[in-house]
């Protein structure tokens, strides 16, 4: 192969266009032609460069949620998103519409951090299984977050405008903050925050947890605290509730060490 | 209060979080490209959003474990195709060279812009210059800036890019190179005129030549 045969495929070989098995002639090739070499790198070079220079932007976070918020509204309305009615995101702010206000009355309450009694047992088919369900798979999911950690003040005050109801981050002992962002359970809006817990992911979600039933089977009182602990597939979850705010914490690891966890659970009122 | 969830609701939330799961990390990579076809930080955002949205909308006819993240860019790019068009009514003539052969859209280059050396410096050279190397960018073309974006800030092959601009392969080709040349011409002459580097002429013009033809090349031996 001469030099001039080679240039013809240099932009296809740079651009990695033939497998290893196709391209094999034209690395003979540059194995024995340091000219063809050079362009080669520098084409590579050339390419990375730009990429690096163009790669810097990540989206606003306020476009972010913007978006998402217009995504995951649960109400009818937005069941049909036509393009023409999408708000211009330039017009500024956050689109009141998008923030779901809950409504539900309540049939039971979920506060078993202050009055125990109302704990009911549910039926199988009742609300707490897809709770459950839902929060390991946001667990699972291990979704992109939006806002970054370590600082939990920095995350709080980003769910500020975008979940109907107050966040407090509770310091857990050994867990570091990795960061958040927004999520469902159920027809709920929920904060989701994700922690590294020596090495292990924690996820916390942060709902309004009225009406929604526990069964009372799995109610454990730790340290004057009411707390549902279920285990499934592996991984624990516990219920807490505070301040007229559930917490759902999942995490791949033993009821004993969630215990340890949730002990340690101090948030702010 | 609804104690249970109906069957279109819980479809939604099903769509939802595969939406989260499966386009959502592709906005960074959408928004990155974004802002140089629109040349504008405010437009960037509408067409992201609308762009997503729209994804959204279709997202139930979309087949989930496929290709999303060409499936974002082929909506994103129609769309603002679309809206590009519309803005500049007859104002200016379509850059679509389809129709001719590759000969004849060939520039004449007085030298090969690709090879030409930033030193040792090139990366610092990108460092140093990105404003300048982003404004020289927005100022190629649309039709080429749009396949020099898709390959080299995205990493898509010329068949997803061909699908993508829904063009056929040589066009991609040929777009991606005329689309470079343009843009390492720009970049040339400017760090010329910051001394960056020294003016040299040489001419090494190759064309790109049809994978195809090398692939029937090598079949021959
Ligand atoms: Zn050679």
């Amino acid at each position: 192969m001469k030099c001039e045969n080679f240039l013809q495929f240099i932009d296809a070989y740079v651009d990695s266009e033939f497998d290893d098995l196709e391209s094999d002639e034209l690395e003979m090739h540059l194995s024995a032609c340091p000219s063809c070499r050079e362009k080669v790198d520098n084409q590579t070079n050339w390419k990375r460069n730009l990429k690096e220079c163009l790669s810097e932007e990540s989206v606003p976070t306020d476009l972010r949620a913007s978006i998402l918020s217009q995504i995951m509204r649960s109400d009818e309305s937005a069941l049909d998103i036509h393009p023409e009615k999408v708000i211009p995101f330039q017009k500024k702010g956050f689109p009141k519409s998008a923030i779901v206000a809950f409504s539900f009355a309540a049939v039971a309450l979920l506060s078993f951090y202050t009055i125990p009694k109302i704990v009911t047992v549910a039926p199988a088919s009742s609300d707490t299984q897809p709770v459950i369900e839902q929060a390991i798979d946001w667990h699972r999911g291990n979704f992109p977050i939006e806002v970054t950690g370590p600082e939990s003040q920095r995350v709080e005050s980003w769910f500020g405008d975008k979940v109907a109801f107050p966040i407090h981050l509770p310091a857990f002992e050994d867990a570091n903050l990795l960061g958040g962002r927004l999520a469902n359970l159920k027809e709920r809006r929920a904060a989701y925050v994700t922690y590294d817990l020596n090495g292990k992911r924690l996820s916390l979600m942060l709902f309004n947890g009225e009406g929604l039933l526990v069964p009372a089977n799995n109610i454990k009182h730790i340290e004057g605290r009411d707390i549902a602990m279920v285990q499934r597939d592996g991984y624990t979850v516990a219920l807490v509730q505070n301040g007229g705010v559930t917490y759902a914490i999942t995490s791949d690891i033993s009821e004993k060490d969630m215990i340890k966890v949730v002990s340690s659970f101090s948030a702010k009122k | 209060m609804k104690a249970q969830m109906n069957m279109e609701e819980i479809a939604r939330l099903e769509l939802e979080r595969a939406f989260l799961r499966e386009a959502v990390p592709h906005m960074d990579a959408l928004y990155a490209t974004a802002l140089r076809l629109t040349k504008n930080k405010g437009n960037a955002e509408d067409l992201v959003q609308e762009a997503m949205l729209k994804a959204f909308r279709y997202f139930g006819k979309y087949q989930q474990g496929t290709n999303c993240k060409a499936w974002l860019f082929k909506i994103m790019t129609n769309t603002f195709i679309n809206n590009y068009r519309k803005a500049k009514k007859r104002k200016e003539v379509s850059i679509d060279e389809d129709s001719k052969p590759l000969e004849e859209r060939a520039v004449a280059v007085e030298r090969d812009p690709m090879q030409e050396k930033f030193g040792d410096q090139d990366t610092m050279f990108f460092k140093l210059f990105g404003d300048e190397v982003k404004k020289a960018l927005e100022e190629v073309p649309v039709d080429f800036r749009i396949v020099v974006l898709l390959a080299d800030l995205q990493d898509f092959a010329y068949k997803e890019i061909a699908e993508i601009v829904d063009v056929p392969i040589g066009t991609v080709m040929s777009r991606l190179y005329r689309g470079r040349k343009i843009l390492q011409t720009k970049l040339t002459s400017y760090a010329e005129e910051q001394g960056y580097i020294d003016p040299k002429v040489e001419d090494s013009s190759n064309q790109p030549t049809s994978l195809d033809a090398y692939r029937t090349r090598r079949m021959q031996g």
